[in-house]
């Protein structure tokens, strides 16, 4: 028996305004409410409404033996309770089904774990806290923001007491058995790596002309699952952002059907079963040792941090934001610091890379901005918006205190 | 087809080292790029002689002493054959010139030359063609004209009327396979030289008289030279997309003939020294100061900027007649002890600015190219410029926004003046564009539409 284990990410960003330099110092809202409202009800039309009822469909029909799991951001269930409330309803009911497992994450979607292990941890228990009382469930395994991954995060995390976490299976790491197995950290973490070439054949090249037929088939990718288990496979690891249904392929290329049908068929078929990432990791022995002393992820084709702090800009952007950091927590403010915290998610610098060629087209479909560098300019003028509030707030709260003790 | 070099005769105007403006370098680069892949002879109204040129014949009309030729010839065979010898194909274009002249049409006396006199041949069919109301050049001011050392100015019809005739005749007795002719002073010759020897015409649009009167229902004599080039022209090669789609706007020429040919420039030799990042910060806007220009957005986006930033001043390199009201405007707006007016600058001490300039800003409200943005880029400048400019399509990393939109301006100024990651991006970034478009490939561009313009014209 080889386990299929698929993860689908749940994220959208709070997306924000065209901030202007004169703004700063003048204007404390930051978020583009409007378009994050559209974006999100388009994502909800045409992806997540459609896919949650086929996922349900499924479970209803296959009970037990249908599994899948989810990870949602902070900030998509924000919007989510938002602005597409029946939507979370869908999620609650799926949740509690029983056949769905939910992945521990940070709150923001943030690059926390490279820049600061405090804020880190907060968004962790932050998110925590959320999915336990949107859906009564406590994550046991962690997945960090784009599947960024490397020893000491996952030392970290093992600390914070998770049972395993979720990676790029990247060949220069992996023993030569490949991404198919259970493997370690050096610390001791479980770690489940991500079949990329297979999880791409469904995300990225779907539609792509390389197949027999117009898209590929669930047939066709059924004969590429038999051959890796032939190969002695014990877990497949299909992990890809939930909008890969609907919204990256539009309905019209059949995407939902060959998901229906490739479910129908794993199910009939002898040699597959479905698992969740909490039971790989208490069923599998680890095979081997992963040791990634390098900072890894699953995005572009360097599959590193490129992605979001590949250029001067994007590092600058990180550096001014977390430098903030002391000073916001300081305010002790929940306004200040969840405006801090929205700025963190990692979508905001992948919009100000300025890769050429496929990735560079694949950043431009996400970025709400004509180019990397007005999402840059717009980034920076809030941060400096947020430094004069942050600091306005401190000045303020001295000079209260002050007053109050000289009365 | 494949070994053999086409001939191409190329009319041009400006020519280093007498600029008034972009026409000129973009000339200059072009041909330079071209003489080794055609043959390429130029005809200009000036040359420098001190000036040295490459591979390509130029031929400066100043440099043809017409009274000289006209008095000698009439002296001694032998004297003309020494002058002959200096500019090298005189003697073989010996007939069409004015001094070979029948009895009734010899001068009225030695000294005065007739080469321009307009009885004495029919060129000016091209200006009656074009209705256009142009007095006739006295004899003695051809000569002036040629000489003069101001490109334009008010006698330019004159000086245009006068180039068209004598270059008429002078292509007669050239071999070319292709006539190369730039911007609308020149047009007229390029369309009487294709009525006379049947040769295909290309015209080279380095602006058009839309963008610098900024009236895009701009109707005169020089729209209407304009139009007539390019409606006679076999193909127009405009310097960019930007230019392409006005010419189809507003002068009705059909797109299919139309091939955008971006400007380039020369590498630089000298790197620039390093910028000291403190202190005061340098925008600095180049060109004529008139209303094609955009001064009063760089005005407006200048008092924006200051609003919310001080140590930044703003120098404006050039003149135009637009540049008092811009002064005047900049008093109004309370920023003029944030601008320096710097005037007509000469190449060197653009340079020595350029150096120590932080932003290259170009508001033009519609600009063909604008080389001056890619002058500034390879001094490792970030540019600003408007979305109304050809330049900006070969600098996809260049900051950009339409010409009115100030409020954009000053962000990105704002942006280029405080956040270091973006001037580190930006600078190292353009330097790729630049090396992406160089004057090889426009000119290797220019030869493919040579060859299928002589393969369909012969067919």
């Amino acid at each position: 028996m080889t386990a299929i284990c698929f993860y689908f990410q749940v994220h959208q960003p709070f997306r924000v305004k065209d901030f202007r330099f004169h703004q700063i110092g003048e204007d404390p809202v930051h978020e583009y409410e409007a378009l994050n409202q559209q974006i999100l009800q388009k994502v909800a039309e045409k992806c997540y409404l459609p896919s949650n009822y086929l996922v349900s469909q499924l479970i209803q029909k296959f009970q037990n033996e249908f599994k899948i799991t989810y990870s949602f951001s902070g900030v998509v269930l924000e919007q989510i309770e938002l602005y597409e409330p029946l939507l979370l309803e869908s999620f609650q009911s799926m949740v509690a089904s029983g056949s769905i497992e939910l992945l521990s994450e940070t709150y923001y979607h943030s690059l926390s774990s490279i820049a600061s292990p405090g804020e880190f941890e907060r968004q962790i228990h932050k998110h925590r806290d959320k999915i336990q009382s949107l859906f009564q469930y406590t994550p046991k395994v962690f997945r960090n923001t784009e599947l960024i991954y490397n020893n000491d995060i996952a030392t970290h995390v093992n600390h914070l007491g998770f049972q395993g976490i979720l990676c790029e299976g990247l060949g220069k790491y992996l023993s030569e058995k490949g991404p198919n197995h259970l493997y370690q950290s050096p610390t001791g973490l479980k770690v489940l790596p991500r079949n990329y070439q297979l999880s791409d054949d469904i995300a990225f090249r779907y539609s792509s002309p390389q197949w027999e037929g117009p898209t590929l088939s669930a047939e066709q990718f059924i004969k590429i699952l038999e051959a890796e288990a032939e190969k002695g496979a014990e877990t497949i690891n299909l992990y890809m952002d939930y909008e890969t249904f609907g919204e990256h392929h539009s309905r019209t290329s059949g995407i939902f059907d060959f998901f229906s049908k490739l479910i129908h068929l794993l199910i009939e078929h002898n040699d597959f079963e479905f698992r969740t990432p909490q039971e790989l990791v208490q069923s599998f022995t680890p095979i081997a040792s992963y040791d990634v002393p390098t900072l890894t992820s699953w995005a572009d084709e360097e599959r590193d941090l490129s992605a979001w702090t590949g250029n001067h800009m994007q590092e600058e952007a990180l550096r001014k934001l977390y430098e903030l950091a002391p000073q916001v927590i300081a305010t002790k403010n929940d306004s200040l610091i969840e405006s801090w915290s929205k700025l963190q998610t990692s979508d905001h610098l992948y919009y100000m890379s300025t890769k050429l060629k496929e990735d560079g087209e694949v950043h431009a479909y996400f970025r709400p901005f004509s180019s990397p560098y007005d999402a840059y300019i717009t980034f920076m003028n809030i941060v400096a918006n947020l430094k004069l509030q942050v600091e306005g707030y401190l000045t303020y709260k001295k000079a209260f205190k002050k007053g109050f003790r000289a009365q | 087809m494949t070994d053999k070099k086409l001939k191409v005769l190329m009319l041009g105007w400006e020519f280093p080292p007498l600029l008034t403006g972009g026409l000129g370098p973009a000339c200059y680069g072009l041909a330079k790029a071209l003489s080794t892949k055609v043959e390429l002879t130029l005809i200009i109204p000036r040359t420098d002689p001190t000036h040295l040129t490459e591979k390509f014949n130029l031929l400066g009309l100043n440099q043809v002493d017409l009274d000289k030729l006209a008095q000698e010839k009439q002296k001694s065979k032998k004297a003309f054959e020494e002058i002959a010898k200096e500019v090298e194909y005189i003697e073989a274009t010996f007939d069409p010139y004015p001094f070979e002249l029948t009895p009734e049409e010899k001068p009225q006396t030695e000294n005065t030359p007739s080469l321009l006199r307009p009885k004495q041949y029919t060129i000016s069919q091209a200006w009656v063609n074009l209705d256009l109301q142009i007095p006739k050049i006295p004899p003695k001011q051809a000569q002036k004209y040629f000489e003069d050392t101001e490109n334009y100015g008010p006698e330019i019809m004159e000086k245009v009327q006068a180039y068209t005739e004598v270059v008429t005749h002078l292509a007669m007795d050239k071999d070319f396979d292709i006539i190369h002719a730039h911007d609308w002073i020149t047009f007229p010759a390029g369309i009487e030289i294709k009525k006379r020897v049947k040769k295909p015409l290309v015209v080279h649009v380095h602006s058009l008289e839309t963008d610098r009167v900024v009236n895009p229902y701009a109707r005169n004599k020089v729209y209407e030279i304009e139009q007539k080039g390019m409606q006679f022209a076999d193909w127009v090669f405009p310097v960019s997309h930007f230019t392409k789609d006005n010419i189809v706007k507003y002068y009705g020429i059909q797109p299919d003939k139309i091939f955008p040919i971006h400007n380039s420039i020369a590498p630089q030799k000298k790197q620039p020294a390093p910028k000291n990042s403190n202190g005061t910060k340098t925008v600095m806007f180049m060109g004529r100061v008139t209303r094609q220009k955009g001064p009063e957005f760089l005005v407006d986006t200048a008092q924006r900027l200051l609003q919310k930033m001080d140590n930044v001043r703003f120098l404006v390199v050039g003149v135009g007649d637009c540049l008092r009201e811009t002064m005047f405007l900049a008093k109004e707006k309370g920023v003029s002890d944030k601008m320096q007016f710097m005037g007509f600058l000469n190449r060197e001490k653009i340079d020595e600015l350029l150096c120590g300039t932080d932003v290259y800003f170009m508001p033009s409200v519609s600009e063909p190219f604008g080389l001056s943005a890619l002058e500034a880029a390879q001094f490792q400048i970030p540019v600003l410029l408007s979305s109304q400019s050809g330049v900006s399509e070969v600098l996809p990393n260049a900051l950009k926004a339409d010409f009115w939109d100030t409020d954009k301006f000053a962000n990105y100024l704002y942006a280029l003046l405080n956040y270091q990651g973006l001037y580190q991006d930006l600078t190292a970034l353009i330097q790729q564009d630049l090396q992406k478009s160089t004057w090889e490939k426009a000119a290797e561009k220019v030869v493919y539409y040579y060859q299928k313009l002589e393969e369909t014209y012969f067919k």
